[in-house]
């Protein structure tokens, strides 16, 4: 379809090229300057038709470059031909001006830019039939130096009237636009605009019969508008489909972002929409990064609410400039990446919730039961019979082994004093417990509490690697705040080798880094010595 | 002596009342931080016996409850139960209070003599950190250029039971030596750690060597 209509419309521009402007003694600059024009419609239209095969836009363009020819079908010697080229002249223009009008959507979205299209494309149709038989014999119009009549002033002023109609309209659209929409269509407004103000121009200065040079000029600068348009055409459809490729880039940052403030930044940069309201599932309500309520309910007339939901359970909801409407597949991307970043945070947060409600369990539960069942055991003792007091006893012991044993295991599960003293001292407090010496170097400062945990996690299972599997004599954990990333690093000079895809420790520890939009590498050469080393992002 | 007994588990709290009671004490009891707070204001015990980790926050509560009650009461002994035995907290501990304070594993304190031999010397003005913290501090494994490798076995022994907050005479009666020895150790270990002359007050030996132990063998920080 798109292939035989650009076929047909680049064949019967060249065609009329070739025959066109016969009238003239040689081909003048006016020759040059009128050719491309048309040309250009074409391509820059097939380029929008087959880019965005559901917007009407791309073959309007066609056939507005094609219309551009007819008037050469007065040049062919036939009367027929030459009535029709005669009465469709100026067509391609009223084209043009609908193109304008259904910019970008693709269809004409309010009534009045229907009427006043149908009002165009009729006044123009009629004129110029009527002028037809009354200059008509009197040879073709065009540009050429054609005999002027009262006719052909009427039809200027025609498109003159028509030009500040559209104009009007098109400062209306801006005016009425948000940031997003007149970023996105600056180039073509601005570029119709100009080309309405240099028509306008042209026409005065045919009416009150200006010096021909001026005029001259005026043409050329029509011309050169004519040519620009469709590519402003283009540059704005492809403005549109650069704001959803942001959205690749907002997936990533979300991943660095750590404060709902940050998040709502992002997104109102993506969406181009600095009015975004943002409200995060509280668990009764939604509300923005300040604190305050986001009403949800009756929205203003240029609001649009957008819900952001996982299986139904409400995540956040967005509240946007309404012109967002027409980019529906930005906003579907915005919101599916805000999806997917609060979900993966909503995951990390509830393992880290469980984790910690087990070690509370732990120390409230068996572990208060062992202590007394311990000493329960000593005060049987004392009175008990000689020979049952070295049961007792035993009994006492292996009750408070159990609770040491139990506590190094509540303290694998959740190390709770990461998140009371933070990163360093808890780091510091594992290593008096290691088998083998740790320096430690970590900054002094808090970060968010996934973070903690989850470097903590780092050190302590790199350190257990190093001395179980690479026979390590001491441990290096270092770290330091490098923009936005805390970055951890765990060394050692031990026999080094280690492979990240074997042995479910590092793979595990991969898993929970990335999980916070981190990464972990893990660099071991045999005899060289192992370089455990994550960054996470920490605001 | 009136002990105010601050744990949430009940099973644990009722344990250590028991062993107060039965000891002669008088026994008062708060079930979180909160509830410590209004329990010593109304009884002024001497001695407040105080979980760390406790509610509202279930984080360092009963640590931050008891500086408290020793700012409004500095009479008031301190002795903290630990699930954990974090070294952090006991530093803080002998750090902030600096005498009349003591930090004690839960599971020590289920030996009657233990704790109750804990408030007695807490309650005479002492500093007692449990063994097993300190042993933590001095049996972990050294680094070569460690100033502890250059310590005897004997200035080793000295060191913990200095560390764990007892005085040359009660050293030497546990080494089985005489005073003048275990001065003499003192002298020497301090010497080879870089710490100076030891100071006669035993309370500020405890801080001087539970922080050089912390910290040996660590970087500095910044």
């Amino acid at each position: 379809m798109i292939i035989g209509a650009g076929a047909v419309a680049v064949s019967f521009s060249l065609w009329m090229t070739s025959v066109g402007w016969r009238g003239y003694p040689e081909r003048s600059w006016a020759y040059w300057l009128a050719t491309p024009v048309g040309l250009s419609f074409i391509a820059a239209g097939l380029t929008a038709w087959w880019r965005w095969p559901a917007n009407r836009l791309g073959p309007l363009m066609v056939a507005g470059g094609a219309a551009w020819y007819l008037t050469s079908l007065q040049d062919l010697g036939n009367p027929v031909l030459f009535a029709l080229g005669y009465w469709l002249t100026y067509l391609a223009l009223v084209v043009i001006t609908h193109a304008v009008l259904v910019y970008p959507e693709g269809r004409l979205t309010r009534r009045v830019d229907r009427w006043i299209l149908i009002a165009d494309y009729i006044a123009y149709l009629v004129l110029q039939g009527i002028r037809y038989f009354v200059d008509g014999r009197h040879g073709p119009v065009g540009p050429r130096p054609a005999p002027g009549s009262w006719l052909g002033d009427l039809i200027g002023l025609n498109g003159l009237l028509f030009c500040v109609i559209v104009g009007g309209l098109l400062v209306r659209r801006w005016l009425v636009a948000s940031p997003p929409a007149r970023r996105v269509h600056e180039p073509v407004w601005f570029g119709v605009l100009v080309l309405d103000l240099v028509l306008l121009l042209g026409v005065l200065a045919s009416l009150l019969k200006l010096p021909a040079t001026l005029q001259s000029i005026l043409i050329l600068g029509y011309g050169l508008c004519l040519v620009a348009l469709p590519f402003a055409f283009l540059s704005g459809l492809i403005r549109i489909r650069l704001a959803r490729l942001r959205v690749a880039d907002l997936v990533v940052e979300l991943e660095r972002a750590t404060d709902p403030a940050q998040v709502r930044d992002l997104l109102a940069w993506v969406l181009s929409d600095p009015t975004l309201t943002v409200g995060f599932w509280s668990g009764a309500e939604y509300v923005d990064p300040a604190g305050r309520l986001v009403a949800v309910t009756a929205p203003a007339a240029d609001r649009t609410v957008r819900r952001v939901e996982l299986d139904e359970r409400p995540l956040a909801v967005l509240v946007h400039d309404s012109a967002l409407a027409d980019q529906p597949a930005l906003t579907d991307a915005a919101v599916a990446a805000l999806r997917l970043a609060l979900a993966r945070a909503g995951a990390a947060r509830a393992a880290l919730e469980e984790r910690r409600k087990i070690e509370r369990n732990l120390h409230d539960g068996v572990q208060q039961r062992l202590l007394r069942l311990s000493w329960l055991a000593k005060q049987a003792r004392t009175i008990a019979a000689p020979d049952v007091v070295p049961v007792l006893e035993e009994l006492a012991s292996e009750a408070r082994d159990t609770f040491v044993e139990l506590r190094e295991v509540a303290r694998g599960i959740h190390p709770s004093l990461v998140t009371e003293r933070g990163l360093a001292e808890a780091v510091e407090e594992y290593a008096l417990r290691a088998p083998v010496p740790v320096r430690v170097d970590l900054p002094a400062g808090r970060y968010p509490a996934p973070v903690e945990i989850t470097a903590f996690f780092v050190v302590s299972e790199a350190v257990v690697n190093a001395v179980r599997h690479a026979g390590a004599g001491e441990v290096s954990v270092s770290g330091r705040e490098c923009s936005g990333r805390l970055v951890v690093e765990v060394s050692d000079a031990g026999c080094g080798g280690a492979d990240p895809r074997r042995g479910t420790g590092l793979r595990g520890l991969r898993d929970r880094v990335a999980a916070l939009g981190g990464t972990l590498t893990v660099r071991s050469v045999p005899g060289q010595g192992t370089r455990v080393r994550a960054e996470l992002p920490c605001g | 002596m009136r002990v105010t007994v601050a744990e949430d588990s009940g099973l644990y709290r009722d344990l250590l009342t028991r062993t107060l009671t039965a000891a002669g004490h008088r026994v008062s009891t708060a079930g979180s931080a909160t509830e410590l707070l209004t329990v010593v204001d109304a009884t002024r015990p001497d001695m407040l016996l105080t979980d760390i980790r406790m509610p509202p926050t279930y984080t360092d509560d009963g640590l931050r409850a008891a500086l408290r009650v020793r700012e409004r009461y500095p009479r008031t002994g301190v002795v903290l139960l630990s699930n954990h035995g974090e070294v952090s907290y006991a530093l803080q501990l002998v750090n902030t209070l600096r005498e009349r304070a003591g930090y004690l594993l839960k599971e020590r304190a289920t030996g009657d003599r233990e704790l109750l031999e804990t408030l007695d010397r807490v309650a005479a003005g002492g500093l007692v950190i449990d063994p097993d913290v300190v042993a933590l501090l001095v049996s972990r494994p050294r680094n070569d250029d460690n100033p502890l490798r250059a310590l005897t076995a004997r200035e080793l022994d000295t060191l913990k039971l200095m560390a764990e907050g007892l005085g040359n005479t009660a050293i030497a009666r546990r080494l089985r030596v005489t005073t003048s020895t275990v001065e003499k150790h003192a002298t020497a270990l301090f010497r080879k750690l870089g710490l100076g002359a030891p100071a006669a007050d035993e309370n500020a030996r405890v801080s001087a060597v539970l922080t050089y132990l912390r910290h040996s063998g660590q970087l500095p920080r910044p």
